[in-house]
């Protein structure tokens, strides 16, 4: 079993994950200027928020990593539309999130319509009524707010397992943070709703 | 729900522990970090780095056309002032004037790339009003005003010739190259209007020193003017460089028989079909499958307007066997035509890397001798390398398939593409991969049949559907007739 660490990550993690805004546009302007060592710094600052978002999504050590993998092939396709209003680990969040989402929404085994002719890559990962389905304590919190409307488990789990504020939330989510913090509220009524259900 | 469901709530969402990230997760995303982004960012980069000296030069350009503008006015002006008073001028007291322009200036020297320093005195002393209000308005050019033109012509053919020279323009002149330039301060007298006269100062430095002609000339006035000029030979070692590279009316446009020592002829496919339309198979050892494949694969729909474009894609192969098979291919592709002057890629070579920890056996399609260096890559040049790979059980989807890099010398820069496949590409079926894949692969796949290293089954079936497709597409008609009379044993 790998080590484990608090969460949410401690404030002198977040000072690593998210850089000052200048520094940041630095980081960008760097690795877009064809900067490898830019890019890998990146990697350096924020992989560890990145996977340990992802987990929190999907519960799963190997399948986050995956995750996280394919969350960064996607950004450095995409890192040519990144206007830089939102931070960059705001970003990266929003990428990871999707991720996970499609991979929920995979279906079980990556075969093709055509048989014969696809290969049998092997998807060990396990699917969303799986994930869902921890007998744990975290496993049933985290099957509730999966069950939450999209908008309001996207704010839910970029709060509070994406650790991003309110603010940048509103952001990207192009909403004021009052409204921001409506949905959290709204969230909160009901995964206890699901939750006091579960428990009868 | 009250404050302290809402607060247990809240510690539960955050408390939870993760796991630290597995040991070599953050080389695995590394190693997923393309080199293209630099390529992508090299047109960016050439605006940003174009964009303050482009406002500077605005800005300069909008100064000097409204100071153009308002002398223009105050000249007319004068003129029909000066005119109305010609029987009895007003004298004007125009004291002396020492005007010093300094410049610095960057620009080739000598091999040794030594800095020099070039001054030009050019003295002028003031001029009387009447004398310059005469030059101004009807003298010719004066000689040394013509010399001075002469001189800038020179001097702007010397700074095409040399190409990266920096160029400057005060006051009309323009800095040239160190050998318009004597090393010792040399004085060049001519007139220059001040301040207190009618002057009209042209926008444009070719008209600088054009005064209408209308009555003899007064004897010109010297100011003096220092011009420093500082240069230094950052572009020598380019220049060098440059004379190494090769240049697209330098090459011989010439069809080539092998890329890499991929065989492109374009004649293989054409014999194998005269011999099938005969009524008879063509010998296995006549068969040249790497032309087969870059027959089929053909040029892009539309070639990169400069340097080298690559794809590479891998995809399930296109008849099923026993066991993961796959076919990775990449595909280089030149622009059709370039300019005479553009370098043309060269010193190229193509490195593919395939990861043993999931492949369990690679072979290149074709005579499978490894890949050779091109020392230039022509315009209108398309190859494409195939490779069949036996994969091993148990392929993740981010698992890393194989790597091919291409380096080539774009003129005297380095460069590379560097292009991934990763599991995920094989979980999509072969009719979803491009048509240029397919029809390559599956043109792999009849030659291999036609020298009788299996059996082609299915081969004019699929490439039946391709050209159902497409009917257009005359490539895909073609194999599907050769495969279907193929498969009938010929004709």
């Amino acid at each position: 079993m790998a080590e484990v660490a608090p969460f949410p990550v401690s404030e002198a993690e977040r000072e690593v994950t998210v850089a000052p805004f200048n520094e940041e546009r630095r980081l960008l302007a760097a690795i877009r200027a064809g900067d490898r060592d830019a890019a890998e710094e990146m990697v350096e600052r924020t992989y560890s928020a990145v996977f340990a978002s992802v987990y929190r999504l999907c519960g799963d050590s190997d399948l986050a990593a995956d995750l996280t993998q394919e969350t960064y092939q996607k950004a450095w396709g995409a890192l040519k539309g990144f206007d830089g209003r939102s931070q960059l680990f705001t970003w990266l969040y929003r990428i990871a999130y999707t991720t996970f989402l499609n991979h929920v929404r995979r279906p079980r085994r990556m075969t093709s319509l055509d048989e014969p002719d696809s290969i049998d890559v092997r998807d060990e990962r396990p699917d969303a009524e799986e994930l869902l389905a921890d007998a744990e304590e975290a496993g049933r919190l985290r099957e509730a707010v999966m069950k939450l409307p999209e908008d309001l488990r996207f704010t839910v789990t970029a709060h509070f397992w994406g650790g991003l504020p309110v603010k940048e939330i509103a952001s990207i989510e192009e909403i004021t943070t009052v409204a921001i913090r409506k949905r959290l509220h709204k969230a909160f009524g009901l995964i206890e709703a699901m939750l006091e259900e579960e428990a009868r | 729900m009250n404050s302290k469901h809402r607060a247990e709530l809240q510690r539960r969402l955050t408390l939870n522990a993760v796991p630290r990230p597995p040991a070599g997760l953050a080389e695995r995303i590394k190693a997923d970090i393309p080199t293209y982004l630099e390529a992508e960012s090299r047109p960016a980069k050439f605006a940003r780095s174009m964009t303050f000296p482009m406002r500077i030069a605005a800005s300069v350009l909008l100064v000097v056309t409204s100071l153009a503008v308002a002398m223009l006015f105050i000249s007319n002006g004068r003129e029909e002032k000066m005119a109305s008073n010609a029987a009895a001028p007003t004298p004007v007291i125009f004291a002396p004037q020492r005007r010093t322009v300094a410049m610095t200036e960057t620009m080739t020297t000598t091999a040794a790339g030594r800095t020099e320093e070039v001054n030009l005195d050019i003295v002028e002393e003031a001029p009387r009003v009447q004398q310059l209000a005469a030059a101004a308005r009807m003298a010719p050019p004066a000689p040394a005003a013509i010399e001075r033109q002469d001189f800038r012509d020179e001097t702007k053919v010397e700074s095409r010739a040399e190409g990266d020279y920096a160029r400057t323009v005060v006051d009309g002149v323009v800095g040239g190259s160190r050998d318009d330039f004597p090393s010792q301060p040399t004085t060049i007298a001519e007139a220059v209007p001040q301040a207190e006269m009618p002057v009209a100062i042209p926008s444009d430095p070719e008209v600088a020193y054009a005064a209408p002609a209308a009555a003899p000339a007064p004897a010109p006035a010297p100011v003096t003017q220092q011009i420093t000029v500082t240069g230094e030979a950052p572009m020598l070692d380019t220049r060098r460089e440059r004379a190494s590279a090769k240049f697209a009316n330098e090459v011989v446009p010439a069809k080539k028989d092998s890329v890499f020592g991929i065989s492109v002829s374009a004649d293989a496919f054409d014999e194998i079909r005269t011999t099938l339309e005969s009524g008879r198979r063509p010998a296995p050892s006549s068969v040249n499958v790497e032309a087969l494949v870059n027959y089929f694969a053909g040029p892009p729909e539309n070639r990169p307007r400069r340097g080298v474009g690559l794809e590479v894609e891998a995809s399930p192969a296109p008849i099923p066997a026993r066991g993961d098979h796959a076919v990775l291919r990449f595909t280089l592709d030149t622009p059709e035509a370039i300019s005479s002057e553009t370098p043309v890629p060269s010193d190229a070579r193509v490195d593919v890397d395939i990861n043993s920890a999931v492949v369990a056996h690679a072979r290149r399609i074709g005579d499978g001798d490894p890949l050779a260096g091109e020392s230039v890559l022509r315009p209108g040049t398309s190859v494409t390398g195939l490779y069949a790979l036996e994969m091993k059980p148990g392929l993740r989807s981010a698992q890393l398939i194989a790597t091919v890099r291409l380096h080539y010398f774009d003129g005297a820069k380095p460069q590379t593409i560097t292009k991934a496949v990763h599991g995920h590409d094989l979980a999509k079926s072969w009719q979803r991969a491009s048509r240029r894949h397919r029809l390559a692969s599956l043109g792999a796949v009849w030659g291999e049949s036609l020298k009788g290293t299996n059996k082609g089954k299915d081969v004019a079936r699929r490439a039946e559907e391709l050209a159902t497709q497409a009917p257009d597409d005359v490539r895909a008609r073609e194999l599907a007739r050769a495969a279907s009379v193929s498969a009938a044993g010929g004709r």
